[in-house]
């Protein structure tokens, strides 16, 4: 098969993107750790959590970091697979992205490679360091997400004084990307359906910018339904959100042993020069 | 160009942070009286447009792919401080679900996607389209220019926030953040966005005006072509100004900070060279420096006390651009007596 054309290239990215969803909604359902807590207390510990994956100097605290993020993936009965594609995804495109580094960082050298190349001490530790950072980072934020339903997270935003209308536009756009992603997945579909040979450069281009426009036109005109229905319906301008709980026990106990084991990484870490 | 978690050292983003908050605040307040009419589901549908258009891969000569943004558009059809939220929304979605770009960068992609891509977008539409009728063609190579403009302000943004990382923060050369300098990570952004993803924004932005300007005029109705332009022209000027001088907490925060406190000799035996950019700087931000490290941080500082200068100063430099914004907003207040019924006829 030829090279895969951009038609292939965005429709395949689109499809992940509604599998991933729907998959990340049936995690979110299963019982685990992660999942019992509230939204609330998990975007608090999140926050930290991600702070403090972004301060950490030392490696050996990343990699602490790193394990106790692991044993909560387990303990929220988050497949292995996920934890995969997740350290493969962002953390291989950084490796990628910073591998230069390591010979264009000035430093004493670690190794000597072909053709005059080498690789410096500094710059394997300062790409080593990143590594692991993005690593942490992307696996707290995704203990958040995926052990998370949507409507949950909404309604935590509001509690936590997110002004309205962005939680409301949050909502309502979160839904209709979807709408428009299934929209662009049928034109990309229809086109490829119809095509028997490569199609040139200049060709996609001009397809692109009308599929662009159809997109938009459909976007205004479904707005426009959109405001339709909900006036139709009563809307005033106040969307009703169901009361948050209260916190349980259980809440409270995670949100402070997670600050605290988040503090003692952190105090650890400063105190090691 | 979305900056992902890791790549910013956490006072870079809390500064970030520090920056979007005041618009979030003033975007919020000014679309509240919004909620009842058809701006929300306008503002979420754009903002789904946005998140989609960003995910259309365009195939660049070259082999590899670019995307749009589409922010500028909406800040020519929807306002300013409607094109903050919806570009926003479609950001933070994007880093919630779908990985792309940081939790803790959403405050830097907010800022440099959501506000000063589509300020300094609008801001070179107005001063082209000038007073010129809705159809008119120059309104459309405006809008183009706009386009180009703000992805390329964003482009040299992120490679600024970047590059700075290495030279603010690093510890026996090595790098903890993103480990290129100014002289890596600025060409890097802005080569590709100057030549095509800045063409691609253009195009989109251009086309999708031309759509709006054909089949939903009524849209565009509540964007005054002409009118007390100067009042508009002189409070988009300072917005442009604060979104410039938001740059600063990136050397005020690190000016204080225990690791940033380099001359640039100490810099030129650490990384080799000292970059043009970082001269400027550091004559700069002298000034500041000694009011608030030399007291309490001798030479001999313990490790704490060094980290609690580098959190202290963290919040000065956040407290310091949420007062600018807050007196920008001051100013920006009395303007708009006709504007805002022009907005809630909308």
């Amino acid at each position: 098969m030829a090279r895969r054309s951009f038609l292939e290239k965005t429709l395949a990215d689109l499809a992940t993107t509604l599998e991933h969803t729907v998959y990340t909604e049936e995690i979110a359902r299963r019982s685990g750790l992660l999942q019992r807590l509230d939204a609330r207390v998990k975007v608090v510990l999140l926050g930290f959590a991600l702070l403090v994956a972004a301060s950490l100097q030392t490696a050996l605290m990343q990699l602490a970091l790193l394990v106790l993020l692991l044993i909560l993936f387990a303990a929220s009965r988050i497949p292995a697979s996920i934890v995969v594609r997740l350290g493969l995804g962002l953390p291989v495109f950084t490796l990628l992205v910073a591998v230069p580094a390591l010979f264009v960082v000035p430093g004493p050298p670690l190794l000597h490679l072909p053709f005059g190349l080498t690789i410096s001490t500094t710059g394997a530790w300062s790409v080593l360091t990143l590594l692991l950072r993005v690593t942490t980072s992307v696996l707290a934020a995704a203990a958040l997400m995926l052990t998370t339903r949507w409507s949950d997270l909404l309604a935590a935003l509001r509690t936590l004084r997110i002004p309205l209308v962005f939680v409301v536009v949050l909502a309502m756009a979160y839904r209709y990307v979807f709408v428009l992603l299934e929209l662009v997945q049928d034109l990309l579909l229809a086109r490829r359906s119809r095509t028997l040979s490569a199609i040139p450069g200049p060709e996609q281009r001009r397809w692109l910018t009308t599929a662009l426009a159809v997109l938009f036109q459909r976007s205004l005109r479904t707005s426009e339904l959109v405001y339709q229905a909900m006036t139709a319906r009563g809307f005033r301008g106040e969307p009703r959100t169901l009361r948050p709980r209260a916190l349980t026990e259980a809440d409270w106990f995670a949100l402070s042993v997670g600050s605290a084991a988040c503090a003692a990484l952190w105090l650890i870490d400063l105190a090691h020069p | 160009m979305h900056i992902p978690d890791g790549y910013i050292s956490p006072a870079t983003a809390l500064a970030y942070w520090g920056g979007i908050l005041p618009f979030w605040y003033i975007a919020s307040q000014r679309l509240r009286r919004l909620l009842v009419g058809r701006t929300v589901p306008a503002l979420a549908l754009f903002s789904a447009f946005v998140f989609v258009v960003m995910m259309f891969n365009v195939p660049v000569p070259g082999g590899t792919t670019a995307h749009a943004v589409g922010s500028v558009l909406a800040a020519i059809v929807l306002g300013p401080w409607a094109a903050i939220v919806a570009t926003s929304v479609a950001l933070i979605v994007q880093a919630l679900f779908f990985g792309d770009g940081g939790i803790l960068a959403i405050g830097a992609n907010c800022f440099i996607l959501g506000v000063a891509m589509p300020l300094a977008g609008y801001g070179i539409y107005r001063l082209l389209a000038g007073s010129s009728p809705l159809e008119s063609r120059r309104r459309v190579i405006a809008a183009a220019a706009a386009g180009y403009f703000g992805i390329n302000v964003a482009a040299l943004l992120v490679g600024l926030t970047l590059g700075v990382q290495p030279l603010l923060w690093s510890e026996n050369g090595r790098a903890l953040y993103s480990p290129y300098g100014l002289e890596v990570a600025v060409p890097a952004m802005l080569i590709p966005h100057l030549t095509v993803a800045g063409l691609a924004e253009g195009i989109v932005t251009a086309a999708g005006l031309t759509l709006v300007h054909r089949f939903y005029p009524e849209v565009l109705g509540s964007v005054p072509s002409q009118g007390p332009t100067a009042a508009r022209q002189r409070s988009l000027i300072l917005l442009i100004t604060a979104v410039l001088v938001l740059l600063t907490p990136l050397g005020l925060v690190a000016s204080g900070a225990a690791w940033g406190e380099w001359s640039a000799e100490e810099l030129e035996q650490l990384v080799g060279y000292v970059p043009s950019g970082l001269a400027r700087w550091e004559g700069w931000w002298r000034a500041p420096l000694p009011d608030y490290s030399l007291p309490w941080m001798p030479e001999s500082a313990s490790f704490s006390e060094q980290a609690l200068a580098y959190v202290l100063s963290a919040i000065i430099g956040i407290g310091l651009v949420s007062a600018l914004i807050f007196g920008l907003r001051l100013l920006l207040q009395p303007r708009s007596p006709e504007d805002r019924s022009a907005a809630s006829a909308r």
